[in-house]
């Protein structure tokens, strides 16, 4: 074998090397473009259009206006009392002037019928019951069930409202406002035999409302 | 045989080969070794935009002090910056507490800290910019991928490779201070129908809600590029969700500060509620509640909480839950369960990554009996498959019976602690590796009787940096008692624990029974 026969091996050796090295350099350029992801396998979720903090739409609530009785609230001088209550949720909450935090009154979980009572310390003549609880939206909805009941002595107890059950709503401010039969007594008495919201029956604020 | 005689041209082409040959040879060597960059091409990549109202931080905004003397929203980082092969990734500046002692007027200096979330599928290239610090070491938890980055200490870049869904933080030059946590998370599957009626939607934005309540059968949706400044509660509810990628904060509200606590996620009387994946950050309390709630499903949950009383979650009262792939740092328990109301029954804890600032990373106690309950009870706790990525307080593995319930049938199982710095600060009451203690407290005691702690199960736990912290078990006197502990496979700093002595266990023998060693 001369180097004549072998020229033409080294030239397909050479053209094969060339494209070897176009291969390789076009695998490089792939290489090099990775980072652009295509199209289809990147997503960017994009932000909306604002320079402040907005109130979302979806969750604003209508503005409400508290109903209040006419006449006096009587409770103010009052004294609670319950047939029982949870841990630091005392009877005397319901009568401090305040539906906030850890003000309220709760009976002992499941301990139906569970009673609040107001001695409103002199007999009254009275017409109406405000009773409310926390109007925060954390106080989600809830429906309790009870009667109300009034007594000259504090002893013997008659009916004012047969049992209902009243839906509490922070969409209303979790006020429930009872208009009843004028009526003459010293003491008012709830009676509670559900609520779908609590282990035991809540209330915040007991307001009875008549004249001096 | 002829000699061959070679021209120029068979030089040239006999050079040209041999070249093309060393040539080619290395880019096909290269090309090889560069193989795995070739496959992020096939990577899915899924980016949310911050909301365009986050402002972004200044140096002051950065400087731990008390939240009434800097702005502590949630803000867009300046000096720490993340590409995802090759696509910038919004990176926020949320607020961590670096306080090591428990401060009474609730105002602690807090700092704060870069975060990033994005989904990926395959495999994800993440590039770290950090504008300010001089990089001189770098780690990335959690230890067991043994992620190596590459660091290029001239341009401050941390590069490295994933491949798992999973939460990574990057922690910088061997501190805590500015660790990065990077929530990559897999694609979203089970989308919601957002047209159905029990479907609440939020979409991307800066949002302020004041609550939102939800109902029986009723999923809240919070997309990814959400910030919701408010809270999500339910009360006496079943069959609730709440899911997505977004973010729900509490950085407008003040601290509770003992007062008044925007529990962000409050789910009590509930059953069957499932939270999925969202984040929350900056809750002025503590931050995941469920009381007296059954069939609980907490799973992908990513919560770091700054401020006092931030227990991250905390299941009071509650039967039949599950926690689980959940990334809890917090400013107090990190995990805690306890008895409010009713008996604790069948919970189990599994594959959580734990950073715990302050107080226990996963905790049974201390009031087990709260609500003053007859015959109260905690049984069957299962704490399964934990990373604790940092303690610097007080126990990793914790039973403190403060009240009289029996607390039964506990399990501590496949923990490792990557860096064990129990002891720091006011710590050093109870700087315990293992603790189980009976004891009155003059903080959380409700019951005047003593319980006990029974059937207890600490099996494969592993320290792997930091201190070298001693265990307690002790129980209050011969007739409430720590009976049943067995303590298998327990490995300090690379020593192979095979006794009490070893282990350094504080025991007290008249009111422990049956404790074993395996």
């Amino acid at each position: 074998m001369n180097n004549k026969t072998l020229r033409p091996f080294l030239f397909i050796i050479a053209m094969i090397c060339l494209i070897w090295l176009m291969y390789n350099v076009s695998q490089l350029m792939s290489d090099t473009e990775i980072y652009d992801l295509p199209e289809t396998n990147l997503t960017v979720i994009r932000a909306i259009d604002q320079s402040d903090v907005m109130v979302h739409p979806d969750f604003v609530k209508e503005a409400y206006v508290s109903q209040i009785p006419e006449g006096i609230n009587l409770s103010k001088e009052a004294e609670a009392s319950a047939s029982s209550f949870a841990q630091s949720y005392t009877p005397r909450k319901v009568i401090d002037g305040k539906t906030e935090g850890v003000s309220y009154w709760e009976a002992a979980p499941d301990s139906y019928p569970s009673s609040l009572t107001l001695d409103l310390k002199a007999m009254h003549t009275i017409h109406a019951v405000r009773l409310m609880l926390n109007p925060a939206g954390i106080w989600s909805d809830r429906t309790q069930a009870f009667s109300v009941e009034t007594s000259v002595d504090g002893l013997n107890f008659t009916p004012w409202a047969e049992e209902n059950t009243y839906t509490f709503s922070p969409d209303t401010g979790n006020e429930v406002v009872l208009e009843l039969n004028v009526t003459d007594a010293q003491y008012v008495r709830l009676v509670f035999t559900s609520n779908t919201g609590g282990s035991g029956a809540q209330i915040a604020e007991f307001e009875v409302y008549g004249n001096e | 045989m002829k000699r061959l005689i070679f021209t120029k041209l068979d030089y040239f082409l006999l050079s040209f080969i041999l070249m093309m040959i060393l040539i080619n040879g290395s880019m096909t060597i290269f090309g090889y070794l560069n193989q795995e960059v070739n496959v992020l091409a096939d990577a899915k990549l899924v980016l949310y935009e911050g909301p365009k109202s986050i402002k972004t931080a200044t140096p002051e905004d950065l400087k731990a002090t008390s939240e009434n003397l800097r702005n502590f929203k949630l803000l867009k980082s300046a000096n720490t910056h993340l590409s995802v092969n090759g696509v910038e990734c919004f990176v926020y500046e949320t607020n961590v507490n670096h306080t090591r002692s428990w401060v009474p007027t609730y105002l602690p200096p807090i700092s704060r800290t870069p975060i990033a979330y994005f989904d990926f599928e395959g495999k994800a290239r993440l590039e770290i910019t950090v504008d300010e610090s001089e990089l001189t070491q770098v780690s990335i938890s959690p230890a067991s991928y043994e992620i190596k980055p590459i660091i290029d200490k001239q341009n401050k870049t941390v590069t490295f490779d994933i491949a798992t869904p999973d939460v990574y933080t990057v922690s910088f030059n061997g501190s805590p201070e500015r660790a990065f946590h990077i929530f990559a998370n897999p694609l979203e599957t089970d989308l919601p129908d957002f047209s159905a009626e029990n479907v609440v939607y939020v979409g991307p934005g800066e949002w302020e809600i004041e609550n939102i309540i939800l109902k029986d059968n009723q999923t809240l949706y919070l997309a990814g590029g959400a910030v919701v400044h408010g809270i999500v509660q339910g009360n006496f509810a079943k069959n609730i969700k709440v899911m997505g990628r977004g973010i729900l904060d509490g950085s407008f509200y003040e601290g509770w500060k003992g007062k008044t606590a925007f529990v962000p996620l409050k789910f009590d009387n509930c059953d069957q509620v499932v939270i999925k994946d969202i984040i929350v950050l900056n809750s002025n309390a503590w931050v995941c509640q469920a009381y007296q709630s059954t069939h609980g499903l907490i799973d992908g949950l990513k919560i770091i909480s700054p401020r006092p009383n931030g227990d991250g979650i905390t299941l009071q009262s509650c039967q039949n839950y599950t926690v689980k792939n959940c990334f809890v740092r917090s400013w107090d328990d990190s995990l805690v369960v306890k008895n409010y109301g009713v008996n604790t029954k069948d919970i189990v804890f599994e594959n959580c990554q734990l950073w715990t600032d302050l107080a226990q990373s996963m905790e049974i106690g201390y009031e087990t009996n709260k609500g003053n309950q007859p015959n109260a009870k905690i049984e069957n706790v299962t704490f399964e498959n934990m990373t604790v990525l940092n303690n610097y307080h007080k126990p990793v593995i914790s039973i403190h019976n403060g009240d009289d319930a029996s607390v039964k049938g506990i399990v501590f199982k496949d923990i490792v602690v990557e860096n064990a710095q129990m002891g720091s600060g006011d710590g050093d009451i109870m700087p315990y590796l293992i603790d189980f203690h009976i004891a009155q407290s003059s903080n959380w005691s409700t019951t005047k009787e003593r319980g006990n702690i029974e059937d207890v199960l600490v099996e494969n736990v592993q320290v792997l940096s930091g201190k070298f912290n001693p265990s307690r078990l002790v129980g209050y006197d011969d007739q409430h008692a720590i009976r049943n502990v067995t303590i298998r496979n327990l490995e300090i700093l690379g020593e192979k624990i095979l006794s009490f002595e070893q282990g350094k266990f504080e025991i007290d023998a008249s009111s422990t029974f049956d404790i074993k060693f395996e």
